[in-house]
């Protein structure tokens, strides 16, 4: 006999079990408290819904009879097998359930919460039979056969609640290792040494445009939309692409039991989503269940909801679904579905304002997903996705002089204006067939843009731009577990139609080398203003294939990709593969490599202000390493060396022979442009090595205990942009551009580290959850400071902004060879949680840069004042609250609260 | 088993809160300047107006130890905003002597 005791909701418990221990006026305080901000649902006797299975044929055990031998009660189940019984307290009891064919069982079963559900089977459940054609376990093997090397997977309930984070669950994995992340920085991360912007974040295999807002606190997605998040740092296989560097691949939510939600409120935001479920054609034919006697009938949404609730974690965890087997098989086995609907809106521009300097106005923000499933029968289900988000900014700065020269803004800004909008939509109906165990097709017609907007005025920059890119596509993909534990045959195609539109005016550079361009020369500008009008489509067209041998404890995983892209005719073929062997110790021998390609972003091929010819970036990743598995404990080193080419750089220097003019004012008097340049080039080229080690504690979601993580990364990122740097000599004898260009032929440049590299990175995330109630979390994060140029002295104050002096720094020819002292930084984090029938409030404190270190970020240059020993003056990170009292300024850790209640 | 977790739990959160109880109160800094810092500062200022100039004052500009910052910022800024010739010092420099003598905190300059 086996008997599964899973808590609906064990967060229910803790307000029972808090009752019993409290005393007196105690109690009535506490009690009138959550009466004031609660249902009253939790307040007296428990009521928890058990149900009896009979586990060889799957069906709920009618007029069985159940007796709770401590309280001599007894009731019967109804049609659904459910008896809903009363216990004074909590605690542990035991059921005898009697079948009317006169089985009986007799578990003895906690009982923790309000509305828990327990489910009592009457014999051991059978095993899941392995026929081929059985519907009842359709997991095609690929979903799950993820490659090991050079991924890490955390669940949503380890990354929610990690301190320092704002309880932003993306920002998790800036914690894990080969992720190289600046302190609290605008969200992007850089993932083993490839540029920021190489990488591609997915939900669900479909794009978003940005996976943070303006204001970096905040994702685009929901924390409760997601399930787990998959980090490819490197290597990654061939059902991804267009990324050089890694793939953040989210999975959201794909199972809702009942009707819920989630709703959190800070002091910037608020967010919420709601979930529930669609009902099966089918499901008016089912008979209507009979009550019988005290016993109330649930929803039937919760036939089988034995969800493993865990206190602060989604119920719909992928590990944290427990779930009943039967159930999820009951439940594949028709029709029906499932929608979520999730949004966020910013308000910081009315509670934070007050902070912002005058004439900035803070962004206002908002997201929203959408998720739909329909299965139409076991075999064929539809989803529908919608994802979106947009983003708002202005500034526009006064240019009143201050009585006070010391509260001047920075003379560069003064008077500058801009105005920014960014968003992005994503459509998506997706079918997927399954008609058994070895087979799965999906189908997905996707649609989605970018939408940018600028308009804005710095000195002699200017920019009004409207920007928008995006494409529909069709994308089939397969799965075909060939022979079952074997051989696994993964391929898929995807015709997309791009669409690229581009259209204003747009500045750049004339001399990418020039670290302090003059934005206020008008004689010889360092900038130039470019019209801008690009209407283009094209087709970017892909397929992949790849196949997982096994046997033997070997993993072969070889692939290739094929990319094709249109607007510049450029077809790549990347081949890609991982081979791992793992020894029956569950010691498992990794490695792998591949070639990668990425896409310019469209205003660098822009074929008016851009160029055109540009190439895809290519990068070859090579990664090998060791994995153990012990228990609930994971060991894995990697190493990793990866090279890139074809980087898109700032190339002054590069033209094209002949260009219509786009300029509205002069295209009639001279319609072609001769030697125009072209401003982007694929000169550039790096690498990066290093080694990773991550040591994991896992522990079930709704268990208490310990979990976490130690993450080390060791790495070196170096890059060259190849573009000649002209000494004075050279510009003194070189006057004209015909010289100039053809110097500029001589790559007098060397390797340096990229403004990334970080040489060591450690993290070390603890969480503990003490009980229902209490869950505590530490994060300690040690970083080696980014490299940094040297200033060492000014130019004169050459610059004038409407008579305010500018003085620009002059570096050091030595270029990022500079380091602060390392950043670390320990965050602390409380959460409490109120535990109902209904679901659960929780209320979070956090406390970052407890033992209040102000490290050091970089070094801040003053443009009012010339070179000094205090300017360039370090410049610190902002985790830390000030308080100046007479001479003495008081530090103390940067606080952060937060609710959130789940129902 | 739920009383030794809870009693264990209670000792870390009190441990935790004392620790960064003291460790709140360690952080303080002060708002005087160093005076080699000063000097560099503010002889930064006058060698430009020097420059820009052709002249600067004849005689120098004394800066009592541990000035306040602030005020060593304001000195060195109005001294970039004063037009030639470059023959006196900013009256407001004596926000340099701020906590030195008390007609010398100018009313309306705060840090």
């Amino acid at each position: 006999m086996r008997i599964m005791n899973l808590p609906q909701s064990s967060i229910g418990s803790r307000t029972s079990r808090a009752r019993r221990k409290r005393p007196g006026a105690l109690r009535s305080l506490l009690l009138a408290t959550i009466v004031l901000i609660t249902p009253l649902t939790a307040l007296f006797a428990l009521d928890v819904t058990v149900q009896v299975i009979d586990p060889a044929t799957r069906k709920p055990v009618v007029d069985a009879q159940l007796i709770i031998i401590e309280t001599k009660q007894k009731y019967f189940t109804n049609a659904r097998g459910e008896a809903r019984v009363t216990v004074p307290a909590a605690g542990f009891y035991t059921f005898r359930a009697i079948t009317p064919d006169g089985t009986l069982v007799q578990p003895r079963l906690q009982v923790i919460s309000q509305g828990q559900q327990l489910t009592i089977f009457t014999g051991d459940p059978p095993a899941a039979p392995a026929a081929d054609n059985d519907t009842s376990d359709i997991t095609v093997r690929g979903q799950q056969n993820k490659q090991k090397l050079s991924r890490y997977q955390v669940r949503l309930d380890e990354v929610k609640r990690i301190p320092g984070q704002f309880g932003e669950a993306l920002r998790g994995i800036e914690s894990l290792p080969g992720v190289n992340a600046a302190p609290f920085g605008n969200g992007e991360i850089v993932l083993r040494g490839a540029n920021e912007e190489a990488n591609t974040y997915l939900v669900d295999d479909l794009p978003i445009g940005y996976a943070f807002h303006f204001f970096p606190v905040n994702s685009v997605l929901h924390n409760d939309f997601i399930k787990t998040i998959d980090i490819y740092n490197g290597a990654y296989p061939a059902n991804f692409g267009n990324a050089t560097g890694g793939v953040i691949a989210i999975e959201t939510i794909d199972e809702v039991e009942r009707f819920g939600g989630n709703a959190s409120f800070s002091l910037w935001s608020a967010n919420a989503l709601f979930k529930g479920v669609l009902p099966g054609f089918d499901d008016a034919s089912e008979t209507a269940p009979e009550s019988n006697g005290t016993e109330e009938v649930p929803d039937s949404s919760q036939l089988f909801g034995s969800t493993g609730f865990g206190f602060g974690q989604s119920a719909d965890l992928g590990d944290a679904n427990i779930g009943n087997p039967i159930a999820a098989q009951e439940k594949a086995g028709g029709s029906g579905g499932y929608w979520i609907g999730a949004g966020r809106a910013s308000y910081l521009h009315k509670t934070l304002q007050q902070f912002a300097p005058d004439g900035v106005r803070l962004p206002i923000y908002w997201d929203g997903q959408f998720k739909a499933k329909y299965s139409l029968s076991p075999r064929h289900s539809l989803y529908f996705y919608a994802l979106g988000a947009k983003d708002t900014f202005t500034a526009e700065i006064d240019n009143t002089p201050e009585y006070d020269p010391t509260k001047e803004l920075d003379p560069v800004l003064l008077g500058a204006n801009v105005a920014i909008d960014r968003a992005f939509h994503t459509e998506a109906v997706r079918y997927v067939w399954q008609p058994g165990s070895k087979f799965r097709n999906t189908l997905s017609l996707i649609n989605t843009e970018n939408l940018f907007f600028i308009q804005g005025r710095l000195g002699q920059i200017r920019a009004d731009q409207t920007i928008s890119n995006g494409y529909t596509g069709l994308r089939n993909d397969i799965e075909w577990d060939v022979i079952r534990d074997h051989v696994l045959i993964e391929a898929g195609v995807e015709a997309r139609a791009s669409r690229y539109r581009n259209e204003g005016i747009t500045s750049r550079f004339t001399d990418p080398n020039d670290r302090t361009p003059d934005f206020f020369d008008t004689a010889n500008p360092d900038f130039v203003v470019i019209p801008v009008r690009d209407y283009e489509e094209s087709q970017y067209n892909s397929g992949f294939a790849m196949m997982t041998l096994a046997g033997y404890g070997f993993e072969f995983k070889p692939g290739a990709r094929v990319e094709h892209f249109g607007l510049t005719n450029q077809t790549v073929v990347d081949p890609r593969g991982t081979l791992s062997y793992t020894f029956p110790t569950k010691t498992t021998l990794l490695g792998g490599a591949g070639v990668y390609h990425r896409l310019p972003d469209p205003d660098e091929f822009s074929p008016t202000a851009g160029n055109p010819d540009l190439l895809m970036e290519r990068a070859e990743h090579y990664a090998g390493g060791l994995q153990q598995e012990l228990g609930s404990w994971l060991l894995k080193g990697e190493v990793f060396r990866q090279y890139f080419t074809d980087i898109v750089v700032v190339d002054p220097y590069i033209t094209t022979p002949v260009r219509t003019n786009q300029d509205q004012y002069t295209r009639y008097t001279q319609p072609l442009l001769f030697n125009d340049p072209l401003g982007f080039s694929n000169d550039g080229t790096g690498f990066s090595e290093g080694f990773e080690l991550y040591i994991k504690k896992s522990k079930a979601p709704n268990a208490n205990g310990w979990y976490g993580w130690l993450s080390y990364t060791w790495s070196r990122a170096i890059r060259n942009n190849h573009q000649h740097i002209f000494t004075a000599e050279e510009l003194a004898r070189a006057t004209t551009a015909d010289e100039r260009r053809i110097i500029a032929q001589y790559d007098n440049t060397k390797d340096r580290y990229a403004d990334f590299d970080r040489t060591h990175i450690l993290n070390l995330v603890f969480g503990y959850q003490v009980n229902p109630e209490w869950t505590l979390g530490v994060r300690w994060r040690y970083q080696t400071s980014a490299p940094y140029t040297k200033i060492i002295g000014d130019d004169g104050g050459r610059q004038q902004n409407q008579g305010r002096r500018i003085f620009d720094p002059v570096y050091s020819p030595f270029e990022n060879t500079e380091r602060t002292a390392a950043f670390h930084r320990l965050d602390f984090r409380v959460d409490r949680f109120f535990n109902y029938g209904w679901g659960y409030g929780n209320v979070f404190v956090e406390l970052l840069n407890v033992y209040v270190r102000r490290n050091e970020t970089g070094k801040s240059w003053n443009r009012q004042r010339p070179y000094s020993t205090t300017n360039p003056a370090p410049e610190y990170d902002f985790v830390l609250l000030q308080q100046s009292s007479g001479d003495k300024t008081y530090f103390i850790p940067f606080f952060n609260l937060g609710i959130e209640m789940k129902f | 088993m739920k009383h030794r977790s809870q009693k264990y739990f209670a000792r870390i959160l009190c441990g935790l809160t004392i620790a960064a109880a003291a460790l709140i109160t360690c952080r303080v800094d002060e708002a005087a300047m160093d005076l080699g810092d000063a000097y560099s500062e503010i002889g930064a200022a006058i060698n430009f107006k020097a420059n820009e100039c052709g002249q600067m004052p004849s005689y120098p500009l004394i800066i009592p130890p541990e000035p306040p910052e602030y005020g060593v910022r304001l000195c060195g800024l109005l001294i970039l905003g004063e037009p030639c010739p470059f023959n006196n010092y900013p009256l407001f420099c004596l926000e340099l002597y701020a906590d030195k003598c008390e007609f010398c905190d100018i009313p309306g300059l705060d840090p």
